[in-house]
């Protein structure tokens, strides 16, 4: 089997926005904020749910240094190390949102370590910057190459192994307050393109 | 002697009474009401189209002037011609709705107008419109579901003169009501309406079928932050009319 997605039926209940496609190119992670925040995320800090551009359309505020993040379960089999695009990879991997901020944002891929123990297990992390309140517009980051982390194993012969993304986390520099909605989480196939 | 002539001068008194009565002319007729724009004086022909010597009764009469005409439209109104659409539609876009576009609104509407003013006939006009601006974020099927009800003063050129299959510009200016519906909560706002066209009437002088064209302006949203769906552009409808 090239690749493989699952949409695992034992994540949390916190998770169940973030289910997982059986094809590459389609939508991995989807969050539009009409569900109240504390159902589907964990934060700190000043978040709060807001109205945007119509009193029925729901977004996230987050305040300066605040954090919100939500369960994922991404899994990826990697059994090629030398195909790093993977067969069948066409469009990338990576993540698009609304929001009224308009600085810089960055977006990176880090060690997650829950559970305890657990190998090649892995967050995204984004974090927004700059000042809100203008128009609202759509914002898409393409996610960076796997890091060695998540690299294969040092033992030789293995013929396939897992990766696995459990959390995307959301966090504002400490002087930027932006408002998020619509996010979008794509992840395609190949050790690059996951 | 004058006892027995009595009956008969009594008899011939009756007579003469009753010869009378039926020797005086009727009551003239009631006059009918006459329209103010009939002529007091015969309809006289130009020269060569009635023999002469012809009677007034050959002499075709001049048509009738209704006061008021009522019409119900069912129209369509093509959004994506709207000045604004491309706006609007980036808006949504912009917001992450993965299907936006001008959508092709359903209207139906009536409009009343009196027909004997100067120049022009004097109305009033209202109708509704529903369409879909965008739908689908992601995953989820939601819609953006937009009402526009119309009020409206009208003015009609009146230059056909009650004939019919001439087209006769119309004017409409009022005010729009605009409902945006999202995630079942409604949001509305008015704004400045204004629809420029053409009328046709296809029928006779007393009813029939009115075709109408026009295009419509409205405002905007007062913050750029707000959702503008576009309720405006190309407007054609047909339906009934009576003129009474």
């Amino acid at each position: 089997m090239k690749r493989l997605l699952a949409c695992s039926a034992v994540v949390l209940a916190a998770s169940a926005a973030g289910c997982l496609e059986t094809e590459d190119d389609t939508i991995q992670f989807s969050d539009d904020f009409e569900t109240p925040i504390y159902v589907n995320w964990l934060w700190g800090g000043d978040v709060q749910m807001v109205t945007t551009t119509h009193p029925g359309e729901h977004a996230a505020m987050i305040g300066p240094g605040a954090w919100m993040e939500h369960v994922l379960s991404i899994n990826r089999i990697v059994d090629d190390p030398d195909d790093q695009w993977g067969q069948g990879f066409s469009d990338g991997n990576w993540i698009e949102y609304t929001t009224d901020c308009t600085g810089r944002p960055a977006l990176a891929i880090e060690p997650f370590t829950i559970p305890p123990g657990a190998d090649r297990t892995a967050r995204i992390r984004l974090v927004l910057d700059g000042s809100g309140g203008g128009e609202f517009g759509r914002r898409k980051l393409m996610l960076p190459a796997l890091p060695a982390f998540l690299g294969p194993p040092d033992e030789p012969g293995y013929e396939e192994y897992m990766i696995q993304f459990r959390a995307v986390r959301l966090e504002t520099g400490p002087a930027a307050v932006c408002t998020i909605d619509n996010l979008h989480l794509m992840v395609s196939g190949g050790t690059l393109g996951y | 002697m004058a006892t027995s002539i009595r009956p008969h001068v009594i008899g011939a008194a009756l007579m003469l009474l009753a010869g009378t009565a039926a020797a005086q002319p009727l009551e003239p007729e009631a006059e009918r009401p006459r329209d103010p724009y009939e002529p007091s004086v015969p309809y006289l022909a130009p020269p060569g189209e009635v023999g002469a010597g012809a009677g007034i009764d050959e002499i075709e009469p001049p048509p009738r002037h209704y006061r008021y005409h009522v019409g119900l439209t069912g129209a369509l109104r093509f959004t994506s011609l709207d000045t604004h659409e491309a706006a609007s539609t980036d808006q949504f876009l912009e917001y992450g709705w993965g299907d936006a576009h001008g959508p092709v609104m359903s209207t139906v509407g009536a409009d009343v107008e009196f027909l004997l003013a100067p120049i022009v006939d004097l109305g009033l006009s209202i109708s509704r419109g529903t369409g879909v601006h965008a739908d689908t974020v992601g995953w989820m099927n939601h819609r953006v579901e937009t009402t526009a009800t119309q009020v409206a003063v009208v003015a009609r050129l009146h230059w056909a003169l009650g004939r019919p299959f001439l087209p006769e510009p119309r004017i409409d200016a009022g005010l729009v009501h605009r409902t945006v519906r999202l995630h079942d909560v409604d949001a509305s706002d008015t704004l400045p309406y204004l629809r420029a066209g053409l009328d046709w009437r296809l029928g006779t002088r007393r009813g029939g079928v009115q075709v109408s064209a026009g295009y419509i302006l409205t405002g905007r949203a007062s913050s750029s932050r707000m959702l503008d769906p576009a309720i405006g552009g190309l407007d054609v409808g047909i339906g009934p009319y009576l003129r009474f």
